[in-house]
């Protein structure tokens, strides 16, 4: 019989986790994900680090280092008498993933000891092992390793975070939610939240593992290609894509979350913004984007191009929610002149700034602009676009001429919400509970919002920028103190109405409903 | 056949004056996608003409998304486009602007992907 004498699978040793207590075995019927990663072709040299490796193409990388076809057709065979699925295979990766219910990934491979432990005090849930993994000896040197086993938190890289033990004031979603008065008679159901992504990945098992400690329905999830881009967790960027899905999924979590995901360039972002518009399959209403970069980073064409395809939106009724920037009035551009961020600055963006929000239940007992430069932790961007002309919505927002060139431009931000790390965001990536700020939370903190009040509604608000001006000041909760000046360049600074730090403020979201259209108020 | 070639405007990147630059090789498959000034057919099909005669693969073509997506190799996007493509650093890119023959002059809004240097980063 094939596949019956098993060898041990080197490098797999896995030592107890101390730090952990152990609640059980891992339930047999759980749903297991492992990564099979096999050897390059033809006996090619495993990379070394630090090794400059001549240049080739992404088309001819697999060629030359990818996997054999024949040893993932192998590992296939493998995963079919093991009862196990094939999620995917790819040369270019030399990777298989194979899914399977937890006992019979276990006998597969072998798995010593599978148990499910916590952590206190967080008590977030993951998996366990000891000892090494066997695979069948016709395996033997094709496969290099097998992960996704043992799911225990592993340090990651540096990021805008702050461990939730340390920091001073932390929320989850929901809590800020509260305080901002949202709507508590929809959960967002028949709305779909598109999301831009121009890197990283979300994990389905933290994403179940995050709702549930929240105590909310878990959102349907979908990954969407755009130009080759793909789900694909193992980078910073993981905690981008997290924040934005856990974010927006624990505001409306009835709502349909699609991804799109794409590469980070002009063409990648363009193309994304475009297929989520025009998603006749998925329908987003509202699309939630937390990547930028300074307004004059970018060619006049990719501008141009951005800028036609989120007007593209506003014509077919898809609010764009974008955040404006966490390095202050500069931009973070480092040349000591004013910018702003873009695609925030286009009219056609409801871009969103950032706060410093602390209170509790559903008061708030104060709001000031986000600017923690002098510890490092950022401060929201906004201030007046070189490029786009004022907009007739803002002609009595009292925007200033913008300071340096005396264009008479877009202002931005158009509304803010809570960013400051210090008072950040409890959100769950690569496995860890951490605390994240920046306006990369207002995205979809303002998404998540727009989609409960779309639901409402009955029929997407779509282009909200010109009706949002024309609302009394009273259904903002307009923020008055503060600065975003980062560089000592002397701007900007908060005052009563739109400012270019914060718009026009954080939302009151029963009351914007309520001025939009929607039938009674609710939450306090 | 094309009498002149006329620039997109806009389209000539910004790179450092001691940037770093490598050939790109001729072969080097690439994808760009043409925006077009408007959601129109008959704008459309122009672009998709072009691209024949230029040896150009049309890979995707949709006028409400005022996008043609077009492959091919570099030294066929160079003739296409009238750039000389380059490694800058780690990412291909261009100097100069991109020209397009006349005919598809006010058509074409902007030609992406020639420059695939990275534009954005996360806001957290």
């Amino acid at each position: 019989m094939a596949f019956e004498n098993k060898v041990p699978l080197p490098g797999s040793e896995r030592r107890p986790f101390p730090k952990a207590k152990q609640v059980g075995p891992v339930p047999p019927a759980e749903p297991v994900q492992v990564t099979v990663v096999l050897r390059r072709r033809g006996g090619k040299p495993a990379h070394q680090p630090g090794a400059v490796l001549p240049r080739i193409s992404y088309a001819s990388f697999a060629e030359e280092y990818g996997a054999d076809p024949k040893d993932i057709a192998l590992v296939e065979r493998f995963a079919h008498h093991a009862g196990l699925t094939v999620v995917e295979h790819n040369e270019a990766k030399r990777r298989v993933i194979l899914s399977g219910p937890a006992d019979a990934v276990a006998k597969a491979f072998g798995v010593q000891d599978f148990s499910c432990c916590v952590v206190e005090p967080q008590g977030q849930q993951f998996r366990t092992r000891t000892g090494s993994l066997s695979i069948p000896r016709e395996l033997a040197d094709v496969v290099i390793a097998v992960l996704g086993l043992d799911t225990r938190p592993v340090a990651h890289a540096q990021f805008r975070v702050r461990p939730a033990q340390q920091a001073a004031v932390s929320y989850t979603p929901l809590q800020v939610a509260a305080m901002y008065n949202f709507p508590t008679s929809g959960n967002g159901a028949g709305q779909t939240i598109g999301i831009i992504e121009l890197g990283g990945g979300y994990s389905a098992s933290d994403l179940q593992t995050y709702f549930s400690q929240l105590g909310v329905q878990e959102p349907t999830v979908t990954a969407v290609s755009v130009d080759g881009g793909q789900n694909s967790p193992g980078s910073d960027a993981d905690g981008e894509v997290m924040l934005d899905i856990e974010v927006a999924g624990a505001i409306a979590p009835g709502a349909s979350i699609a991804v799109y995901f794409a590469p980070n360039t002009d063409q990648g972002f363009i193309d994304a913004i475009t297929d989520a518009v025009h998603d006749t399959t998925r329908k987003p209403s509202v699309i939630s984007i937390s990547w930028g970069g300074p307004e004059d980073s970018w060619t006049q064409q990719s501008q141009t191009a951005m800028n036609a395809a989120l007007q593209d939106a506003s014509t077919l009724g898809v609010t764009v929610a974008i955040a404006a920037g966490d390095n202050g009035s500069s931009d973070g551009a480092g040349d000591g002149k004013l910018h702003v961020d873009f695609p925030a600055a286009s009219p056609y963006a409801l871009a969103c700034g950032g706060t410093t929000l602390n209170g509790s239940g559903t008061s708030i007992s104060s709001e000031t602009v986000w600017n923690e430069t002098a510890s490092g932790e950022g401060a929201t961007g906004g201030g007046v676009s070189n490029v786009f002309a004022l907009p007739t919505y803002q002609q009595n927002a009292k925007v200033p001429a913008q300071p340096e060139t005396n264009f008479v431009g877009r202002g931005v931000p158009d509304v803010s919400g809570n960013a400051d790390p210090a008072t950040g965001y409890q959100v769950l990536y690569d496995g860890q509970n951490t605390v994240v700020g920046g306006t990369s939370a207002v995205a979809p903190l303002w998404a998540g919002l727009i989609a409960l009040l779309n639901q409402q509604l009955g029929s997407p608000i779509g282009y909200l920028n010109p009706k949002i001006y024309a609302l009394p000041e009273s259904d903002f909760r307009d923020i008055t103190q503060g600065n975003n000046d980062d560089s000592g360049l002397g701007y900007y600074s908060a005052g009563p109405g739109w400012d270019a730090c914060t718009g026009l403020g954080s939302p009151n979201g029963a009351a914007l409903l309520s001025a939009l259209g929607g039938g009674t108020t609710s939450g306090a | 056949m094309d009498a002149g070639r006329v620039e997109i405007p806009g389209s000539a990147p910004q790179h450092a004056e001691n940037a770093s630059r490598s050939p790109v090789s001729p072969g080097e498959p690439l994808t760009v996608s043409v925006i077009l000034n408007h959601p129109d057919a008959a704008d459309v099909s122009a672009v998709e003409n072009f691209a024949h005669e230029y040896g150009l693969q049309v890979v995707e073509a949709s006028a409400e998304k005022r996008t043609v997506k077009l492959a091919g190799t570099a030294a066929q996007m160079q003739a296409a486009f009238g750039v000389q493509l380059a490694h800058y650093g780690s990412a291909i890119s261009y100097a100069g602007p991109i020209t397009v023959p006349a005919a598809l002059g006010g058509k074409i809004m902007a030609v992406l992907g020639l420059d695939q240097r990275p534009i954005a980063r996360p806001r957290s």
